[in-house]
């Protein structure tokens, strides 16, 4: 709650920032603001506390998801005021929507309501839908938006419909009061009716195939730095959600489902590696891997049980941790070249060392091999999988990660390999990208040599 | 006597959401539309809504309805543009999605079986005093939150949409 009213005033700042003249300092208020705010909510730690008769339950879950997402937000805004120096639009109001997107966030992990749980992901959707559209000159940018805008609509009213039904058969939009119904036994139609049209519109929020076309386009199309924000913030919100929705209220109406979601998780999972195989552009790879991550993210929901979503946590920062490195040296790229495709990954190694170093272990990380934290990302979402019943899934998810290693390993080859007739000049590298990298790096090996530090917080 | 009024508003209801697809000037088929929700809106009248009455009548009726005459009226179409179809080929086309559309339906309702409403009918529910102090009592924080949604829209709204003096 603290976290919420300080990052809905964070917000506000940046916009007032445009009328008073501090927009200069938006950014350095930002990064302490959300400095603040991380004590903030940290401080929720083991209190449990629920609020407004119930609408919002700031538990142990809460926070540690809250915690994520605000610190991918803060390495976004870190990473942001060299970015906006070369990409022309409005900063302040791109902080103030950017901070409206964690604020949606943050109530999608935290809900305990489902009136506030459509409020929720309604805020972060229309934030992102906006902020794919910043960059207002890029064609690609424009459709972007309003591919995802229409996309989102339409799903949301299946989101909506679902919370209806399930109203009409629990007679309540409170989790608990859900949960009890549930646990009863002798189930309405309409509560698996409902059920379904909330998980279809998860999967789209998540990216899941069959409902992933949008991903690659507005992943594309959008101004990288919100690239690295809907892929990281995004995606813990909206598993975070759904890890929630499910291990508190739905978990009932599961086994009746798991033909539904065996086909969902195996197709994410091949329609996401099988895609990302044949991309040349490093952002539309990075689409795929996370159409491909969203895949081994949903073997997590299915065991709907509290070790389950921590293995979720565990995976999904490993996930944004290795996303947010690859990303800062893509900006620095695009910085350079102009060039937002990758192609000046070649030949990286002879003249930036470091950061090919820094590449290098974020592609491993999200390749899965050890001792980076992907490896027990992946491992601990297969064992969780394995205990609910799901080998099946396990095996294609296996598969799957074998074919992604192919194209992780590109790029890692293409690095190392020095191109003699375009020799890249070495990238000047700005101080906040310095420490970024430094830390998503250390965080990826760290978690990957000591996983027991995040391994059973939940 | 309400028997009466509810077949006198489903009727109208009903021809003017044909009127809305049947006449080819799309000002004609906005009007349709308008008449539709008044018509829908004494409906709620009827079921004691005043609030969802008002709200369709403001929103839907006002708001979108000036929104949609806004964007025929500077596209211009309210001249006859439309290129015709064949006409077997749309009533194949309307048949099969409708009939498809209908069968999904019909197999849901019967699957879904029949719902016993989890709290007993109060007709007082739809009144405006019963909504206020539902949504300033259980539901003030979604009411408070979705100031936050509002805020965002608008600022995003005007954000895309102005023009950037560099």
């Amino acid at each position: 709650m603290k976290a919420l009213i300080s990052l809905s005033a964070l917000a506000i700042l940046s916009l007032a920032g445009e009328i008073f003249g501090f927009k200069r300092q938006t950014n350095v208020l930002l990064i302490i603001g959300l400095l603040v705010t991380l004590v903030l909510n940290f401080m929720d730690w083991n209190t449990n506390i629920s609020y407004f008769s119930n609408m919002m339950q700031y538990d142990n879950f809460s926070v540690a998801f809250t915690g994520a997402i605000l610190l991918c937000g803060l390495a976004v805004v870190l990473l942001s005021p060299h970015f906006f120096k070369v990409v022309e639009t409005s900063e302040s109001e791109s902080y103030a929507q950017l901070l409206f997107l964690m604020a949606g966030g943050l109530l999608m992990v935290s809900f305990s309501n489902l009136s506030m749980f459509f409020i929720g992901i309604e805020l972060l959707s229309i934030a992102s839908y906006i902020l794919a559209g910043t960059d207002k000159r890029n064609l690609y940018s424009n459709e972007a938006a309003l591919k995802y805008f229409l996309m989102g609509a339409f799903w949301s009213s299946f989101l909506l419909m679902g919370i209806a039904l399930v109203y009409a058969a629990a007679g309540s939009f409170d989790l608990a009061t859900i949960a009890a119904y549930s646990t009863k036994g002798n189930l309405s139609g309409y509560f698996y009716l409902g059920t379904f049209f909330i998980t279809l519109a998860l999967a789209f929020k998540v990216s899941a195939a069959p409902f992933h076309f949008w991903a690659p386009d507005v992943y594309d199309g959008s101004p990288t730095i919100v690239t690295l924000s809907m892929s990281t913030i995004v995606k813990i919100a909206a598993f975070g959600a759904a890890a929630r929705l499910f291990s508190y209220a739905l978990y009932p109406a599961m086994p009746s489902m798991s033909k539904i979601w065996w086909i969902l998780t195996a197709l994410t999972l091949l329609v996401g590696s099988l895609g990302a195989l044949q991309q040349t552009s490093f952002k539309r790879l990075l689409a795929y891997s996370g159409v491909a991550n969203a895949g081994y993210l949903l073997l997590g929901l299915i065991a709907a049980n509290n070790n389950a979503n921590n293995a979720l946590l565990f995976y999904l920062i490993a996930y944004s941790v290795a996303t947010i490195s690859a990303f800062a040296v893509l900006l620095l790229l695009s910085y350079k070249y102009d060039d937002e495709n990758g192609e000046h990954f070649k030949g990286l190694a002879t003249t930036s060392p470091w950061l090919a170093a820094a590449v290098t272990v974020s592609m491993l990380s999200l390749a899965g091999i050890p001792p980076t934290a992907g490896f027990f990302g992946k491992y601990y979402l297969f064992t969780q999988a394995i205990a609910a019943g799901h080998t099946s899934l396990v095996v294609v998810a296996i598969l799957s990660s074998i074919v992604s290693i192919v194209y992780y390993f590109r790029i890692i080859i293409n690095m190392y390999i020095p191109d003699e007739n375009s020799l890249p000049t070495a990238l000047e590298l700005p101080f906040v990208y310095k420490i970024v990298l430094i830390i998503t790096t250390i965080t990826s090996l760290a978690l990957g040599i000591y996983p027991s530090v995040l391994a059973n917080i939940l | 006597m309400l028997a009466i009024f509810f077949y006198i508003f489903a009727t109208i209801s009903v021809l003017s959401a044909l009127s809305v697809v049947l006449f080819r000037n799309p000002v004609y088929s906005a009007l349709g539309l308008v008449t539709t929700f008044f018509a829908i809106a004494a409906q709620y009248i009827l079921l004691n809504a005043q609030f969802v009455a008002a709200v369709q009548v403001m929103v839907y009726a006002g708001a979108i309805m000036v929104l949609f005459l806004f964007v025929i009226m500077l596209l211009n179409l309210n001249v006859n543009n439309e290129p015709s179809r064949p006409a077997l080929l749309q009533g194949i086309s309307v048949a099969t999605s409708g009939g498809m559309l209908f069968l999904v339906l019909l197999a849901a309702a019967r699957s879904a079986g029949s719902l016993s409403p989890a709290r007993a009918a109060d007709n007082s529910i739809g009144l405006i005093q019963t909504l206020g102090q539902t949504l300033f009592n259980q539901y003030l924080m979604p009411f408070e939150v979705s100031s936050l949604l509002f805020l965002s829209a608008m600022v995003g709204a005007v954000m895309l949409g102005k023009k950037e003096y560099k």
